[in-house]
């Protein structure tokens, strides 16, 4: 198993990006496929204005979209409050000025198609008749997002004004899919005539993807065939390799540029695809451990809240959603509450005494106590104050369970098996060896995110495995010099 | 199983020679639809003279390396020295340029790209590289009307790579890419 043959192909048909997709959900409309969105809220037919859709009102399906939205029959409303977000938005990409609003009488300033500006008549128009407005029919617009704003085209005997949204894309799928879609999506390769497997790697995100959705094949995550990780939004603004590093973040594969200067996905858990010995090691050997890299004490309990959830705990009443993202439930798959499942309820300790004392305590996030008093809470028994982010709400997620990149519920949908997710915790709470070889061409053999077996170091034990995380060659001494971690999990 | 193969590991025992080929690749002309290339050193070839001073080195990483400390994710860059020997790179008052081998159009050496492989025998190693020239620097030879056999420190980065993950997020960003379908985004008829 691995990525559909057609997703490598960018001269493929759009379902290449099966699985991943950014979508808005218009409600009252159909779904389009695109980050932006020109909609027709008014026309002068005639010499009168009217507007053409008297119940507009534009959602999206990702919950954390509420752009834009426009309302009928808001007689009474506070207008100033939105006339001033009209300014505000609009200013930062289209030049729709600010005017003295009051109540039933909105006339921003609109930038036409042609570049010109000129007033445009927003509230109270007759959404049937064409007829001047009455007093009790108004659509008033509000404006949230960063991109979003008004705009007027003149096309002779008819003009419009159209309500201008964009957002940035939403990615839906599996860690490696969203990755290498987000990379595929922003490359133009054009310039150098060049394909998709001359800057990615290909056959290592397949592999993380087999581990990232297949549990009978080696998973480290649990996720369950079909069901898609993670939605991750962009951002304006944002470096694309943030967003490639804050997608990473929700996997385990190691992301880099492999020594083809190819983008690499490494599967954590590959088999040893080197043996590396003494014979072509060149100097010393290197060896430190890395036990300030860590946790060093884990003690807690995890399966409360709903932030770490579990695909296979799928409640009955929600469509588990499929590859396409088609069924899926949103928020309502989230809100299972699965502290009545006490096989969820994991309590796993470790502690590295040695580590400890060196450095102090390196304690996970989340403690069996703050579970047990989180618990209590949730249950109704608030004999001791809730702690302080928490909110008198029993379905307030209980985020110091987990890591601070899979608490934004905003950003992304964590689905993880829980028991995994603590084995890799416990994994950080493990003393590491690490080593410095520098050898000849040989280094060459593998990568930086490989799993390597190291053998035959005096002093250091037979055999142990280790991941290469950092490479550097030398082109003038032919030498290339490797830092190998010890592999645990 | 690694990146080598049998046969590249045999030719490393036995002490093969090491090649290494450096290419620039320079556009035709100004649209950059087709690159000649021009061989600035192959040290397996005696007929080409040696020009590469500096083999520079390139550093690779990967993040995500721990739940608890990621690490970071960086381009290797990769930085050369070379005798400026046939004078190709030249600067002017304002820029420098390239001249490609084949044609008299003269590219920003910005527009143009590098390659460079690594041969044990004729075996080829995994260790391949294409990166854009960011910049060339010019030794002072004390005559600015002069280049010629000045030594060049030219750096870059990964051809594609870096100007994917240097992009930032915009409108324009997603709203250029030809395999989406823009044409049913205006509604109502009102395009």
């Amino acid at each position: 198993m691995a990525m559909p043959s057609s997703w490598w192909s960018l001269n493929a048909s759009a379902s290449w990006r099966s699985g991943c997709r950014f979508k808005n959900d218009w409600s009252g409309a159909d779904v389009y496929d695109g980050p932006s969105i020109n909609r027709v809220i008014c026309y002068d037919g005639d010499g009168i204005w009217q507007g053409v859709d008297s119940s507009m009102t534009i959602d999206s399906q990702w919950g954390a979209f509420h752009w834009v939205r426009q309302n009928g029959n808001l007689a009474g409303t506070s207008i100033p409050a939105l006339g001033v977000a009209i300014g505000q938005s609009s200013q930062k990409h289209y030049p729709v000025y600010e005017e003295t609003f009051s109540e039933g009488d909105i006339f921003p300033q609109v930038k036409a198609s042609d570049g010109s500006h000129y007033s445009q008549r927003l509230l109270g128009f007759s959404s049937s008749d064409g007829t001047e407005p009455s007093d009790d029919t108004y659509y008033t617009v509000y404006y949230k997002p960063d991109y979003s704003g008004i705009e007027g085209q003149d096309t002779g005997d008819d003009s419009y004004c159209h309500l201008y949204h964009s957002q940035p894309p939403v990615y839906y799928g599996y860690p490696a899919q969203v990755i290498s879609a987000i990379v595929m999506e922003a490359i133009d390769i054009d310039d150098y005539s060049l394909t998709v497997s001359d800057f990615i790697d290909t056959s290592s995100f397949d592999d993380s993807y087999d581990a990232q959705c297949d549990d009978t094949n080696g998973s480290q995550y649990g996720y369950p065939r079909d069901h898609p990780s993670l939605v991750a939004h962009a951002k304006y603004g944002e470096p694309i390799v943030d967003t490639l590093k804050r997608v990473s973040r929700h996997a385990w594969e190691y992301l880099g540029i492999g020594i083809n200067t190819k983008l690499v996905y490494r599967h954590r858990s590959a088999d040893a695809v080197a043996v590396v010995n003494s014979d072509h090691i060149i100097g010393n050997v290197n060896f430190s451990y890395m036990d300030d890299f860590l946790y060093n004490k884990i003690h807690m309990r995890m399966g409360v809240g709903r932030l770490i959830y579990n695909w296979d705990e799928t409640p009955s009443d929600g469509p588990a959603p499929n590859l396409d993202g088609s069924g899926f439930a949103g928020g309502d798959t989230l809100t299972e509450d699965v502290s009545e499942d006490t096989s969820l309820q994991l309590l796993r300790s470790s502690t590295i005494s040695e580590s400890v004392t060196k450095y102090g305590e390196r304690i996970v996030p989340g403690t069996e106590q703050d579970v047990d008093r989180a618990l209590r809470f949730r249950t109704g028994d608030r004999r001791r104050t809730p702690p302080p982010s928490m909110k008198p709400r029993k379905q307030q997620p209980i985020q110091f369970l987990s890591h601070p990149y899979f608490n934004d519920i905003k950003e992304y949908q964590p689905c993880q098996k829980t028991s995994k997710y603590i084995e890799q915790l416990e994994n950080e709470s493990e003393p590491l060896r690490s080593a410095e070889i520098t050898q000849d061409l040989y280094g060459l053999d593998y990568d930086v995110g490989h799993v390597v077996t190291v053998d035959g170091f005096t002093g250091q034990g037979d055999s142990w495995t280790a991941v290469c995380t950092n490479k550097s060659i030398d082109f003038n001494n032919l030498t290339v010099t490797s830092t190998l971690v010890e592999r645990v999990g | 199983m690694g990146l080598l193969t049998a046969l590249e590991k045999e030719a490393i025992d036995k002490g093969y020679p090491v090649r290494q080929v450096w290419k620039i690749w320079c556009p035709t002309n100004s649209s950059h639809a087709s690159y000649d290339s021009h061989t600035i050193e192959d040290t397996g070839d005696t007929n080409i003279e040696s020009r590469v001073v500096c083999a520079g080195e390139r550093d690779y990483n990967c993040y995500n390396l721990s739940i608890g400390n990621p690490g970071d994710l960086e381009l290797p860059e990769y930085t050369i020295v070379l005798s400026n020997a046939d004078g190709r790179f030249y600067p002017t008052r304002s820029d420098s340029f390239f001249k490609g081998p084949n044609t008299s159009y003269e590219s920003l050496p910005q527009g143009c790209y590098m390659t460079h492989d690594i041969y044990v025998g004729y075996h080829k190693l995994p260790s391949e590289y294409i990166g854009s020239i960011i910049s060339v620097e010019y030794e002072d030879t004390g005559n600015a009307n002069s280049m010629t056999s000045a030594l060049c420190t030219i750096k870059t980065e990964p051809t594609v790579l870096s100007r994917v993950l240097e992009l930032e997020w915009d409108e324009d960003r997603h709203a250029n890419r030809s395999f989406l379908n823009y044409a049913s985004w205006v509604l109502d008829g009102a395009s």
